[in-house]
């Protein structure tokens, strides 16, 4: 890649790397022999889950559910780096026949609908095509679903249906422009290798035109250096920076282009989210608007002190996590001991980066400290205007809110051949 | 104050390195240069899923595994929340309706009872 490419993947990196920091603090233990159940603090207290080394490629895994395989990565994973690896990376199916392998030969990614020339490329003809590679996070749309209260049906996860990788690819952009897009053409359809096992709609994602042509949609063949492991899409997965997973489809193997909206149950049924600000909605409530779910928004998980977990008392705790800007880039970390009420200190990471700080403690009692450390503390700042000196930071907290300033330049560029 | 202006400066400093180091193997791909960017063909590859053991205790074990694993694990099923029989029925008339499960009408009542029976 030329040089403009290393500034496109390093603004895709400040944009939607997730963040972490690489010194000792609080330390997750190490887990020791192979134990066989795991214990998750949700939003009503402890829960057991089996934990699985025996999934193919994948090392300790929180069993959600074998089969389709839900797959958990382990909070102490997130502490360890900047990346997940690939054998502990999560894994999210739906359907109950799953690609288990894949000829490489034999294998074909289909273009076709409106398009001038249709396509069927092989794998080795991607590979010779023009790359281009960023990191971006994969956050499954139900991550963290196990802390809602009232809890609601559905995978029962905790905070690790999420990974940060880098993925390497080809762009989707060039990959359309091969097959040449019609003038009538305005969404793009995505299906994989995975399929029903009743006769209903596959499960298909779609894009609109103007996105799975904004020159960053990747359709990857490697992340962190690596082919796919088979659970997490080999051999080919489409990459939508920014946006949840659920567009991210695995074992892609046809792009069809629409030339109006794709009606099928994937984009009109399933994975709608409120329109409300923040989706929120009442308890039980069901006759509220619904738009399918897209962006992400800016989250942050300590990492450090297990949730839950009771430490000796210091006067001041370091603490080490992770931060996600959604679909824009992190530019600070506010972290509290009480909940960002009081005694709120922010610390500065770079962009992109980890963050770490001690958080001052104040000794309730004498000897112990409190565990409240432990719990994921809050989540962002809003702007706050007349507030301190930081300007600059509240400005970009505004714009991960998804201000469209927070895409500069970006969008409509090429993907410069290597 | 606290030494937090110092620390901060410091893991800023490291951050700095992590996208640096990222920015430049970017850039150039190559085996000394850089370890994570792919250089190699695709392997054709094929995985075996463990055997997925878990099973019903509860009473009615037979009607739950009769209607629901033929599609999905137990542990779905266990792993939910204490959900409301109403909450157990909107699930399972999703399950025949959305993914066309085959699940007979005369059977709902029983699933229903023996899901919220589970917790």
């Amino acid at each position: 890649m030329d040089k403009f490419d290393c500034l496109l993947a390093s603004r895709l990196a400040r944009r939607r790397l997730l963040a972490l920091g690489g010194l000792a603090g609080g330390g997750a233990v190490a887990v020791a022999a192979t134990p066989t159940t795991t214990r998750l603090m949700l939003s009503r207290g402890a829960e057991d889950r089996p934990l699985a080394t025996d999934f193919p490629q994948k090392k300790a895994m929180i069993v959600q559910r074998s089969r389709p395989p839900l797959l958990e990565t382990p909070m102490a994973v997130f502490d360890r780096g900047v990346f997940t690896p690939n054998d502990q990376f999560y894994v999210r199916w739906h359907w109950g026949d799953i690609p288990l392998e894949v000829d490489t030969a034999a294998f074909r990614l289909e273009v076709k609908g409106r398009v001038g020339r249709p396509l069927s490329l092989t794998l080795d003809e991607l590979l010779r095509m023009p790359r281009l590679s960023y990191a971006a996070v994969n956050q499954c749309s139900g991550n963290s679903r196990a802390f809602f209260e009232p809890r609601v049906p559905g995978a029962q996860w905790g905070h690790g249906a999420m990974g940060n990788a880098l993925w390497e690819g080809v762009s989707l952009r060039a990959v359309l422009d091969l097959a040449g897009v019609a003038p009538e053409a305005s969404v793009v359809s995505f299906g994989g290798l995975d399929r029903p096992l009743t006769d209903v709609d596959p499960f298909e994602k779609s894009l609109t035109l103007d996105h799975a042509r904004d020159g960053e949609v990747m359709i990857a063949f490697a992340m962190n250096g690596e082919q796919l492991p088979m659970l997490n899409g080999f051999p080919l997965r489409l990459v939508v920076p920014g946006w949840y997973s659920t567009y991210w489809v695995k074992a892609l193997n046809r792009i069809e282009v629409l030339a109006g909206p794709d009606e099928h149950y994937w984009m009109t049924k399933a994975y709608k989210v409120p329109t409300a600000l923040d989706a929120n909605v009442e308890p039980g409530t069901k006759d509220f608007p619904t738009a399918p779910i897209s962006t992400m928004v800016p989250r942050s998980w300590i990492t450090s002190v297990a949730s839950g977990a009771s430490l000796p008392f210091r006067p001041q705790l370091p603490v080490r996590g992770i931060a996600m800007g959604g679909d824009c880039g992190v530019r600070q970390v506010d972290i509290s001991s009480d909940g960002g009420q009081t005694g709120r200190c922010a610390t500065r990471a770079g962009p992109g980066a980890l963050w770490l700080s001690p958080v001052r403690r104040h000794p309730a009692g004498s000897g112990t400290g409190s565990p409240d450390i432990a719990e994921p503390l809050y989540q962002h700042r809003r702007a706050n205007p007349g507030d301190d000196p930081q300007l600059e930071s509240r400005r970009l907290y505004a714009r991960l809110r998804g201000d469209d300033s927070c895409h500069p330049g970006l969008s409509g560029r090429r993907a410069s051949p290597r | 104050m606290s030494p937090w202006p110092e620390r901060t400066t410091r893991f800023a400093a490291l951050a700095t390195v992590f996208l640096l180091a990222g920015c430049s193997s970017l850039a150039t791909p190559g085996p000394d240069r850089d370890r994570r960017a792919f250089h190699g063909p695709l392997r054709t590859t094929s995985i075996a899923l463990p055997a997925d053991e878990a099973r019903f205790t509860a009473p009615g074990a037979d009607m739950l595994e009769r209607n629901c694993l033929a599609c999905h694990s137990a542990t779905m099923i266990s792993h939910q929340p204490r959900l409301t029989a109403t909450q157990w029925r909107d699930v399972v008339r999703k399950m025949q309706n959305a993914y066309h499960a085959p699940i007979a009408d005369e059977d709902v009542p029983e699933i229903v009872e023996r899901l919220a029976a589970l917790k």
